[in-house]
């Protein structure tokens, strides 16, 4: 019974979509930019302060 | 009186009711206090009255865990012990400090602040302070605290003419107390090495080991092992609960109020947080050392800071250009919490020429500390924000859970716990009269009785606890 199911996988449509070399290095310039961007995303902290790449400020700061 | 030989101080029918061992800050202390009593007491120190090479052979020993210094580096076996190379800052430990911090396990002392006020007096004639300064809160989270740069007391040198006239005290140089023998009631005498060979036992009615904050442990488990657990009745806590003060570089900060606090004549300034707010962010004590920074590490963090909030960073710059103060590095030094893990052990392989097993130490920094350098850290920058005294930048190595760092200052040197003050047996080894539980003659001296260390250089504190322990002693003795 495995046998069979090895022989003949189920085939998802997932599995049938063909990636193509510039959609992987989509996808990875992708990432790689997001990590850069994510240092920059403000985080609130508490009484309207922002932490940003480490500077705690005050949303003031970033006008 | 000083023998500066073991045979000299036998020959001379010296008859002491106290034994102490190690002449650094605890055991000189101790002393005096007795000789003010006029309780005779002999201080045998295994080292002479200079630094030597081969002295200093007898601290080596060897670490497990995160890195630290060489053990016989951050110690100093000589006449006034590691008062020979401390750096005189000053500052007691808080009144919180003594209480427990309820989500850190294990922490808080059976006594309180009050206990040591009484010895604060005497504690600022002897390491020669001038009155503290009071702690001022810049917010309800942070404190802008004083820290006395002392002239740094060398005890050996202070006190080496009272010790010669004295007819109550005994120092006796280049001999080594290698081993306690007990009954576990009562140590019954003490093992001498000198001179390169064993010199036989000496007795008092009263032993008070004041060998430094590893080497009070190392003594009394060799002689625990020796004597069947007669020296140490209750050990399950001894050597444990270790600790230090590690101290990394934690980022930097422009200044924006600069005016608002003094920096000292080295432009430096000290910070902590309140007890409310270690509560509130569950963090142990620390202290944040803030160090003027020079006209180009200025202009490097403002240009780091042109990145998120530009506006921010071109009134920095315009502040640079008249060349005023404005930016400073941030060093953090902190409270560990007491772990049964950091502990100092004998050497299953290696002694030191008088057959002594060497120290072993098992030191790691946890996780409880990651979280009070990053939180002590943000509830500075938010605090500084919040009251426009300036802006704080994070390290990105704390940021990012990163290693700490392994080329920095490590830690103070402070060398505190292994046989910690408490009333619970199983969690300590001596009692709030620094005596060794189940003994009735054995009592502690140093900083290895911490139960917590607090933020603050231990050396104010140690002394204080040694005058309050010789003033116990002188009645007991009496």
């Amino acid at each position: 019974m495995f046998e069979e199911y090895i022989r003949e996988p189920v085939k998802t449509p997932a599995i049938e979509r063909r990636v193509s070399r510039r959609h992987v290095m989509q996808s990875l310039l992708g990432v790689s930019a997001a990590a850069i961007l994510t240092k920059y995303i403000p985080t609130e902290t508490r009484n309207g302060l922002v932490e940003i790449n480490g500077w705690i400020l005050k949303r003031s700061d970033l006008a | 009186m000083i023998f500066s030989s073991f045979g000299a101080y036998r020959d001379s029918g010296f008859t002491p009711k106290v034994m102490i061992m190690g002449s650094g800050p605890a055991g000189i202390t101790v002393a005096m206090k007795l000789d003010a009593a006029g309780i005779p007491v002999v201080i045998f120190e295994a080292g002479s009255d200079d630094w030597t090479e081969e002295s200093q052979d007898f601290y080596k020993g060897s670490t497990v865990g995160d890195p630290y210094f060489d053990l016989d580096i951050t110690r100093l076996r000589y006449f006034g012990g590691s008062s020979n190379h401390w750096a005189g800052w000053c500052r007691v430990m808080d009144k919180h400090d003594f209480a427990a911090k309820p989500w850190v396990p294990d922490t808080g002392w059976p006594i309180g602040r009050e206990d040591i006020d009484p010895y604060l007096g005497e504690v600022h004639d002897i390491l020669d302070l001038e009155d503290f300064r009071p702690d001022l809160p810049i917010s309800g989270q942070i404190r802008w605290v004083q820290l006395i740069k002392s002239p740094a007391v060398r005890f050996g040198e202070k006190f080496r003419g009272q010790i010669e006239t004295s007819t109550n005290v005994a120092l006796v140089l280049n001999t080594y107390v290698t081993e306690l023998a007990g009954d576990g009631r009562k140590v019954t005498s003490a093992k001498v090495w000198s001179e390169g060979r064993e010199q036989g036992t000496v007795t008092a009615d009263f032993y008070v080991p004041c060998t430094g904050g590893l080497e009070n442990s190392r003594l009394l488990l060799w002689s625990n092992e020796r004597s069947n657990g007669g020296v140490v009745p209750h050990a399950a806590a001894l050597g444990r609960y270790w600790m230090e003060h590690p101290q990394f570089e934690g980022g930097n900060v422009i200044l924006t109020r600069y005016d608002e606090f003094e920096v000292d004549a080295v432009h430096e300034a000290f910070f902590s947080p309140s007890p409310e707010a270690m509560a509130e962010r569950r963090i142990m004590n620390l202290g944040i050392r803030l160090i003027e920074a020079p006209y180009d590490y200025g202009k490097q963090i403002i240009a780091d800071l042109a990145c998120v909030a530009p506006d921010m960073a071109e009134w920095a710059a315009g502040m640079m250009g008249l060349n005023l103060r404005c930016a400073a590095k941030l060093y953090v030094g902190w409270e560990q919490a007491p772990l049964a893990t950091n502990r100092v052990t004998l050497s299953l392989l290696d002694r030191d020429h008088a057959n002594v097993p060497r120290a072993e130490l098992h030191w790691k920094k946890s996780e409880q500390e990651r979280r009070t350098l990053l939180e002590g850290l943000r509830l500075f920058g938010e605090t500084f924000a919040e009251i426009d005294f300036g802006r704080v930048r994070i390290a990105d190595w704390i940021l990012n859970g990163e290693d700490y760092p392994a080329d920095q200052e490590l830690a103070g040197h402070h060398h505190m716990g292994g046989t910690r003050m408490g009333d619970d047996v199983e969690k300590s080894v001596v009692d709030r009269n620094c005596k060794v539980h189940g003994m009735d003659n054995l009592y502690v001296g140093g900083s290895s009785v911490f139960a917590t260390s607090g933020q603050c250089n231990p050396t104010t504190t140690l002394v204080a606890l040694a005058a309050r322990l010789g003033d116990q002693l002188s009645k007991v003795a009496a």
